[in-house]
């Protein structure tokens, strides 16, 4: 056991206090300003009574709030449990049924639109507010520095104790409370820093949520190396992003496909130039070629495109495409990072020959302990200290990935596995679309069948059913037509922008 | 026009819970829209009323709230109905960020 091994300590110590470490529309925030306010987070929190290895949940949008919470949780040896801000009142005490958190950050609207729910807990609030019914205690964080003093020093923890519960984005299935170690996450961090050559120059435009685990890591790597996070919650109007992004000399961009989706087709993009830029950062999902090939043209040769694969199993990255072979290794999710071992393994656990398909399967420092009081499903997932991931790949000759699809996500098709995504590439390709999906539907002749829901880019929606159906025959094997198409204003997504199929297969 | 889009963004984005939309209340603040649905508020605007968004008119000054909204609509209504095409709307590039 050893205060080293705090990420809180890990990211905030030996900082330089007067540099700035985030930056928001109206204010920034030093690193003294943040190792500050995080030691008075964990000395309320200690004040409450919490002890190490109790869980804190963290409700609020990326804020100032939101990363003092975070880390002070961590630095007091307290688990740390993000969820977003747009969970309902029924899913906010479902978690805290199920995490047993007695202390909750949470900001002030929604301590107020769901006040029932927090009865009996201690409440730290992001400003102040009428006082919550039944509530144990109430602070405010503004007030915090108020009453208290800083905690002087960091938990010691030893090396697989608990740091955070980051629940899943529940995608395909069922969310799930990730139990990840302080170490996970040091050594997911280091990874990153090292592929992406991380510094101190280095300003991220963070508009992912940081309770994903892909907006986490951002801060993470971010404030390990010294640099700085430009935090911006406005990514529904991305002209403003992108304006912010020029004008904060923003060194790296990270989003999920539909970022991408949306600022390639729905903003002006294309046509800003972004000097600072040295590296945009895709995850969280297949981004389809057709928008690979718009990044490169409009990115290459000054910035680089990291194409990365991640799971919040596995605290958040396992590989990535070197930018150097994005040419030729087109498509690929490229190889484990390092200190990451990603295999491709067949029904019998073997790996695979190049060109069959098989499970990627992880080892690594970054993988996670298990899921939270789930014990069957953690024994399926997580196997002898390896993550068996659910996606099927095959391998090149060159060892690069490719990732063929989610398990969940095949229709059986004349008895045929068809992959739903590379219908959702071909659909893809018509201009006229922003975003598909493809699910499975009952067919009396083939099975399953195809049914497509398809987001029109502008507002000529008059026969668009007929045009895509007549593009899909062009492009696609008869059986692979999808026998339905609807026509959506967009698709359903969780708050990290990752579509829900789920909701499409109701 | 105040009612035509309060009912969209009622109808579509709040369940039909009325009371919860204030004329003024930022949609970005609220939560209510998110960034695809705020695209297909901009579509709807732009069938009902015949104006076209451009991509650098998708901005908070222009559509952050009901009142907002229907003051842009005003605006680019009537610009169409002039023929000098000098005018331009408050766009990214002027904010003050």
């Amino acid at each position: 056991m050893n205060s080293g091994n705090n990420v809180a300590h890990y990211l905030l110590s030996g900082k330089d206090h007067a540099r700035t470490a985030l930056n928001f529309l109206q204010t920034t925030v030093s690193y003294g300003m943040l190792s500050d306010h995080a030691g008075h987070v964990a000395a309320y929190l200690l004040r409450c009574g919490a002890r190490q290895g109790d869980r804190v949940l963290l409700v609020s949008d990326n804020s100032f709030f939101w990363a003092a919470c975070y880390l002070g949780t961590l630095q007091a040896g307290l688990v740390t449990v993000p969820i977003s801000s747009n969970s309902s009142a029924e899913d906010l005490g479902s978690i805290l049924r199920t995490t047993g958190a007695k202390i909750v950050c949470v900001q002030a609207s929604v301590a107020t639109a769901h006040s029932r729910v927090f009865s009996g807990t201690h409440l730290i609030t992001d400003h102040n507010i009428l006082p919550i019914v039944e509530a144990v205690s109430q602070q405010s964080f503004v007030r915090l520095h108020l009453d208290l003093l800083p905690l002087p020093s960091y938990a010691s923890v030893g090396p697989n104790e608990l740091a955070a519960l980051m629940f899943t984005s529940g995608s395909t299935g069922r969310p799930h409370g990730v139990m990840m170690t302080h170490s996970n996450i040091v050594a997911n961090t280091e990874s990153i820093i090292s592929f992406l050559s991380l510094s101190a120059q280095d300003r991220m435009m963070a508009i992912l949520p940081f309770h994903y685990c892909f907006g986490a890591s951002l801060l993470h790597t971010h404030l390990r190396v010294g640099g700085e996070i430009v935090v911006d919650n406005r990514f529904m109007y991305p002209e403003t992003v992108l304006q912010r992004m020029i004008e904060s000399k923003c060194t790296g961009f990270a989003g999920v496909p539909s970022h991408f989706q949306i600022l390639l087709r729905n903003s002006s993009f294309k046509r800003k130039r972004f000097p600072h830029l040295r590296h945009v950062q895709q995850a969280g999902g297949h981004l389809a070629p057709t928008f690979v090939e718009e990044l490169k043209q409009l990115f290459l040769p000054d910035t680089k495109i990291y194409i990365m694969y991640g799971q919040t199993e596995a605290t958040a990255r396992l590989s990535y495409l070197s930018p150097d072979v994005l040419e030729t290794k087109h498509g690929s999710i490229g190889k484990g990072m390092p200190g990451v071992k990603l295999r491709v393994l067949d029904e019998q656990g073997r790996d695979v020959r190049p060109g069959e398909v098989g499970e990627i399967v992880a080892e690594g420092a970054n993988v996670a302990m298990g899921y939270w009081q789930e014990p069957i499903e953690s024994a399926a997932v997580f196997r002898n200290g390896s993550l068996y991931t659910g996606d099927l790949a095959r391998v090149d000759e060159d060892g690069f990935i490719y990732i063929v699809d989610r398990v969940k996500d095949f229709l059986k098709c004349r008895g045929e596995k068809v992959s739903c995504r590379q219908i959702e590439e071909t659909l893809l390709e018509c201009d006229e679309l922003i975003e598909a999906a493809v699910v499975g539907i009952p067919d009396e002749v083939l099975g399953e069948a195809v049914k497509a829901f398809a987001v029109p880019r502008n507002k000529n929606v008059d026969g668009l059913e007929e045009r895509v159906a007549s593009f899909c025959k062009a492009k696609l094997a008869l059986h692979h037509v999808p026998k339905q198409i609807v026509v959506l204003p967009s698709l359903p997504k969780n708050s990290a922008g990752k579509v829900m199929k789920t909701a499409l297969r109701i | 026009m105040l009612q035509t889009i309060r009912k969209f963004v009622i109808d579509n984005y709040l369940f039909g819970e009325e009371d919860k939309l204030g004329n003024e209340d930022s949609f970005m603040e609220t939560g209510i829209i998110d960034s695809t649905g705020i695209l297909e508020l901009v579509r709807f605007l732009e069938s009902t009323y015949g104006i076209k968004v451009t991509d650098e008119e998708l901005i908070p000054d222009n559509l952050d709230s009901v009142n907002k909204i229907v003051s842009f609509i005003h605006a680019k209504q009537s610009v169409s109905t002039q023929t000098d095409g000098g005018i331009s709307f408050q766009s990214a590039g002027r904010l003050p960020i």
